[in-house]
Protein backbone atom coordinates (compact mmCIF):
# COMPACT_ATOMS: atom_id res chain seq x y z
CA UNK A 1 0.00 0.00 0.00
CA UNK A 2 1.41 3.42 -1.01
CA UNK A 3 1.10 7.09 0.58
CA UNK A 4 -1.37 7.66 -2.22
CA UNK A 5 -4.15 5.32 -0.82
CA UNK A 6 -3.43 5.77 2.59
CA UNK A 7 -3.87 9.85 2.14
CA UNK A 8 -6.24 12.05 0.35
CA UNK A 9 -6.18 15.81 -0.17
CA UNK A 10 -9.67 16.21 0.88
CA UNK A 11 -8.50 14.64 3.98
CA UNK A 12 -5.71 17.01 4.66
CA UNK A 13 -6.70 20.31 6.49
CA UNK A 14 -5.31 23.44 7.64
CA UNK A 15 -6.95 26.39 9.17
CA UNK A 16 -9.19 23.89 10.93
CA UNK A 17 -11.36 25.14 14.29
CA UNK A 18 -12.18 23.10 17.37
CA UNK A 19 -13.74 23.69 20.36
CA UNK A 20 -12.10 20.47 22.09
CA UNK A 21 -9.99 17.45 21.71
CA UNK A 22 -12.95 15.31 21.89
CA UNK A 23 -15.36 17.49 19.63
CA UNK A 24 -12.26 17.45 16.71
CA UNK A 25 -11.71 13.78 17.28
CA UNK A 26 -15.73 12.84 17.05
CA UNK A 27 -15.87 15.18 14.25
CA UNK A 28 -12.64 13.55 11.99
CA UNK A 29 -14.43 10.23 12.91
CA UNK A 30 -17.68 10.46 11.22
CA UNK A 31 -15.86 11.89 8.16
CA UNK A 32 -13.85 8.60 8.15
CA UNK A 33 -17.28 7.46 8.98
CA UNK A 34 -19.43 8.41 5.85
CA UNK A 35 -16.19 7.89 3.84
CA UNK A 36 -16.48 4.01 4.58
CA UNK A 37 -13.14 3.69 5.67
CA UNK A 38 -14.01 2.89 9.22
CA UNK A 39 -16.95 1.13 11.48
CA UNK A 40 -19.50 3.01 13.44
CA UNK A 41 -17.79 1.72 16.40
CA UNK A 42 -15.09 3.77 15.49
CA UNK A 43 -15.40 6.76 17.05
CA UNK A 44 -16.29 5.60 20.40
CA UNK A 45 -13.39 2.98 20.95
CA UNK A 46 -11.24 5.71 19.67
CA UNK A 47 -12.06 8.35 22.53
CA UNK A 48 -12.24 5.90 24.68
CA UNK A 49 -8.36 4.63 23.86
CA UNK A 50 -8.19 8.58 23.82
CA UNK A 51 -8.98 8.67 27.08
CA UNK A 52 -7.08 5.19 28.68
CA UNK A 53 -3.81 6.10 26.36
CA UNK A 54 -3.60 9.31 25.27
CA UNK A 55 -1.90 10.23 22.30
CA UNK A 56 -0.62 14.38 22.90
CA UNK A 57 3.44 14.47 21.93
CA UNK A 58 4.90 17.68 23.50
CA UNK A 59 6.84 18.04 20.11
CA UNK A 60 8.51 21.46 18.60
CA UNK A 61 7.86 23.75 17.28
CA UNK A 62 3.81 22.71 17.99
CA UNK A 63 2.20 19.80 19.42
CA UNK A 64 1.22 16.52 17.76
CA UNK A 65 -1.66 13.80 18.17
CA UNK A 66 -1.97 10.50 17.14
CA UNK A 67 -5.06 9.43 17.66
CA UNK A 68 -5.60 5.84 17.10
CA UNK A 69 -7.61 2.45 18.03
CA UNK A 70 -8.05 -0.78 17.55
CA UNK A 71 -7.65 -2.32 13.91
CA UNK A 72 -11.40 -4.18 14.46
CA UNK A 73 -12.89 -0.72 13.93
CA UNK A 74 -11.28 0.03 10.71
CA UNK A 75 -12.42 -1.05 7.02
CA UNK A 76 -9.59 0.20 5.12
CA UNK A 77 -5.87 2.02 6.63
CA UNK A 78 -5.92 5.65 6.38
CA UNK A 79 -4.40 8.76 7.56
CA UNK A 80 -6.35 11.88 8.05
CA UNK A 81 -4.93 15.18 9.23
CA UNK A 82 -5.97 18.56 10.62
CA UNK A 83 -3.83 21.59 11.78
CA UNK A 84 -5.16 24.23 13.82
CA UNK A 85 -4.54 27.78 13.68
CA UNK A 86 -5.42 27.67 17.89
CA UNK A 87 -4.13 24.69 19.62
CA UNK A 88 -6.38 22.71 22.08
CA UNK A 89 -5.39 20.55 24.75
CA UNK A 90 -4.29 16.97 24.55
CA UNK A 91 -4.17 14.75 27.21
CA UNK A 92 -0.27 13.95 26.94
CA UNK A 93 1.07 9.97 25.79
CA UNK A 94 2.41 8.44 29.28
CA UNK A 95 1.46 10.89 31.28
CA UNK A 96 -2.35 11.20 31.28
CA UNK A 97 -2.01 14.00 34.13
CA UNK A 98 0.01 16.58 31.96
CA UNK A 99 -2.04 18.41 29.03
CA UNK A 100 0.26 19.40 25.79
CA UNK A 101 -1.17 22.15 23.35
CA UNK A 102 -1.70 20.07 19.64
CA UNK A 103 -1.81 21.88 17.02
CA UNK A 104 -1.58 19.11 14.39
CA UNK A 105 -3.65 16.00 15.20
CA UNK A 106 -2.95 12.87 12.63
CA UNK A 107 -6.21 10.40 12.85
CA UNK A 108 -4.81 6.81 12.33
CA UNK A 109 -7.08 4.17 10.84
CA UNK A 110 -4.79 1.03 11.11
CA UNK A 111 -6.94 -2.10 9.67
CA UNK A 112 -3.87 -4.06 9.90
CA UNK A 113 -0.83 -2.73 12.03
CA UNK A 114 1.84 -5.47 11.58
CA UNK A 115 1.55 -4.43 7.31
CA UNK A 116 1.58 -0.44 8.78
CA UNK A 117 4.67 -0.61 10.74
CA UNK A 118 7.07 1.02 8.31
CA UNK A 119 4.68 3.70 7.07
CA UNK A 120 3.75 4.06 11.15
CA UNK A 121 7.39 4.54 12.06
CA UNK A 122 8.24 6.84 9.02
CA UNK A 123 5.24 9.12 10.09
CA UNK A 124 6.05 9.11 13.96
CA UNK A 125 9.60 9.12 12.52
CA UNK A 126 8.51 12.91 11.00
CA UNK A 127 7.53 14.49 14.76
CA UNK A 128 11.34 13.95 15.81
CA UNK A 129 12.69 15.44 12.65
CA UNK A 130 12.91 19.11 13.18
CA UNK A 131 13.50 20.22 9.03
CA UNK A 132 9.88 18.23 8.50
CA UNK A 133 8.26 19.46 11.47
CA UNK A 134 8.83 23.23 10.38
CA UNK A 135 7.61 22.07 6.78
CA UNK A 136 4.21 21.11 8.71
CA UNK A 137 3.99 23.98 10.46
CA UNK A 138 4.88 26.51 7.13
CA UNK A 139 2.89 24.47 4.79
CA UNK A 140 0.80 26.92 2.93
CA UNK A 141 -2.68 25.42 2.47
CA UNK A 142 -4.18 21.85 2.25
CA UNK A 143 -1.97 20.72 -0.79
CA UNK A 144 1.10 21.61 0.60
CA UNK A 145 0.52 20.17 3.86
CA UNK A 146 -0.67 16.76 1.96
CA UNK A 147 2.31 16.82 0.08
CA UNK A 148 4.57 17.39 3.13
CA UNK A 149 3.00 14.17 4.50
CA UNK A 150 2.71 12.11 0.89
CA UNK A 151 7.04 13.02 0.49
CA UNK A 152 7.51 11.12 3.94
CA UNK A 153 4.97 8.48 4.30
CA UNK A 154 5.67 6.74 1.11
CA UNK B 1 22.32 -10.13 25.92
CA UNK B 2 20.67 -7.52 28.37
CA UNK B 3 16.93 -6.96 27.20
CA UNK B 4 14.39 -3.73 26.89
CA UNK B 5 10.94 -4.23 26.78
CA UNK B 6 8.89 -1.19 25.18
CA UNK B 7 5.22 -1.42 25.99
CA UNK B 8 2.31 1.15 25.32
CA UNK B 9 -1.49 0.22 25.43
CA UNK B 10 -2.21 -1.19 22.02
CA UNK B 11 1.14 -2.59 21.13
CA UNK B 12 0.03 -1.35 17.99
CA UNK B 13 1.91 1.73 16.59
CA UNK B 14 4.07 3.30 19.35
CA UNK B 15 5.91 0.63 21.45
CA UNK B 16 7.27 -0.92 17.75
CA UNK B 17 8.54 2.86 16.75
CA UNK B 18 10.22 3.23 19.50
CA UNK B 19 11.53 -0.04 19.82
CA UNK B 20 13.14 0.69 16.50
CA UNK B 21 14.36 3.78 17.43
CA UNK B 22 16.04 2.15 20.30
CA UNK B 23 17.36 -0.26 17.70
CA UNK B 24 19.00 2.08 15.33
CA UNK B 25 21.15 4.10 18.64
CA UNK B 26 21.71 0.90 19.55
CA UNK B 27 23.58 0.29 16.30
CA UNK B 28 25.08 3.94 16.21
CA UNK B 29 26.71 2.82 19.38
CA UNK B 30 27.79 -0.77 18.41
CA UNK B 31 25.80 -2.22 21.17
CA UNK B 32 23.16 -3.80 18.73
CA UNK B 33 24.76 -7.44 19.58
CA UNK B 34 24.37 -6.91 23.27
CA UNK B 35 21.30 -5.36 24.11
CA UNK B 36 17.44 -7.49 22.67
CA UNK B 37 14.88 -4.68 22.41
CA UNK B 38 11.34 -6.21 22.24
CA UNK B 39 7.54 -4.36 21.50
CA UNK B 40 5.14 -5.47 24.01
CA UNK B 41 1.51 -4.98 24.81
CA UNK B 42 1.36 -3.43 28.57
CA UNK B 43 -0.54 -6.48 29.63
CA UNK B 44 2.49 -8.67 29.08
CA UNK B 45 4.96 -6.59 31.13
CA UNK B 46 4.11 -9.43 34.08
CA UNK B 47 5.58 -12.45 31.94
CA UNK B 48 8.91 -10.41 31.05
CA UNK B 49 9.71 -9.42 34.61
CA UNK B 50 12.22 -12.10 34.99
CA UNK B 51 14.23 -11.72 31.87
CA UNK B 52 13.91 -8.03 31.15
CA UNK B 53 16.55 -5.59 32.42
CA UNK B 54 14.73 -2.51 31.40
CA UNK B 55 11.64 -1.27 30.74
CA UNK B 56 10.63 1.87 27.98
CA UNK B 57 6.95 3.12 29.09
CA UNK B 58 4.44 4.76 27.06
CA UNK B 59 1.47 4.33 28.06
CA UNK B 60 0.88 5.18 31.69
CA UNK B 61 0.24 2.18 33.54
CA UNK B 62 -1.69 3.75 37.07
CA UNK B 63 -1.15 2.50 39.69
CA UNK B 64 1.27 -0.28 39.22
CA UNK B 65 4.92 -0.39 39.60
CA UNK B 66 7.42 -2.39 38.23
CA UNK B 67 10.66 -4.04 39.87
CA UNK B 68 12.49 -2.77 36.72
CA UNK B 69 14.80 -0.09 35.96
CA UNK B 70 12.02 1.98 34.14
CA UNK B 71 12.43 5.10 31.61
CA UNK B 72 10.48 7.27 29.64
CA UNK B 73 9.45 6.25 25.56
CA UNK B 74 8.60 9.84 24.49
CA UNK B 75 11.92 11.10 24.36
CA UNK B 76 12.21 8.73 21.56
CA UNK B 77 8.82 9.78 19.85
CA UNK B 78 9.68 13.53 19.57
CA UNK B 79 13.42 13.62 19.45
CA UNK B 80 13.73 15.34 22.56
CA UNK B 81 16.07 14.55 24.76
CA UNK B 82 16.47 11.11 23.43
CA UNK B 83 20.05 10.94 23.53
CA UNK B 84 19.89 11.74 27.84
CA UNK B 85 17.14 9.10 28.24
CA UNK B 86 18.97 6.72 26.37
CA UNK B 87 22.58 7.48 28.28
CA UNK B 88 20.38 6.82 31.33
CA UNK B 89 19.11 3.38 29.47
CA UNK B 90 22.84 2.59 29.20
CA UNK B 91 23.78 2.94 32.60
CA UNK B 92 21.16 1.18 33.81
CA UNK B 93 22.47 -1.84 31.97
CA UNK B 94 25.85 -1.49 32.53
CA UNK B 95 26.96 -0.33 28.62
CA UNK B 96 27.67 3.14 29.50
Amino acid sequence: MNATRLLHPDFVRTGVVASSATDLLRSMAEELRQRGTVKDSFADALLAREEKFPTGLPTAPIGVAIPHTDVEHVNESFVSVARLDRPIAFHQMGANEQTVEVSLVVMLALADSAAQLPMLQSLIGMFSDAATMNALVEAEGSRELHDVFAATIS
Amino acid sequence: MKTIIVACGGGIATSQTVAVKLGNLLDDRGLRGQVAVEAININSIPSYLDTADAYVSIAQSGETTYDLPTFSGIPFLTGMGADEEFDKILTALGLA
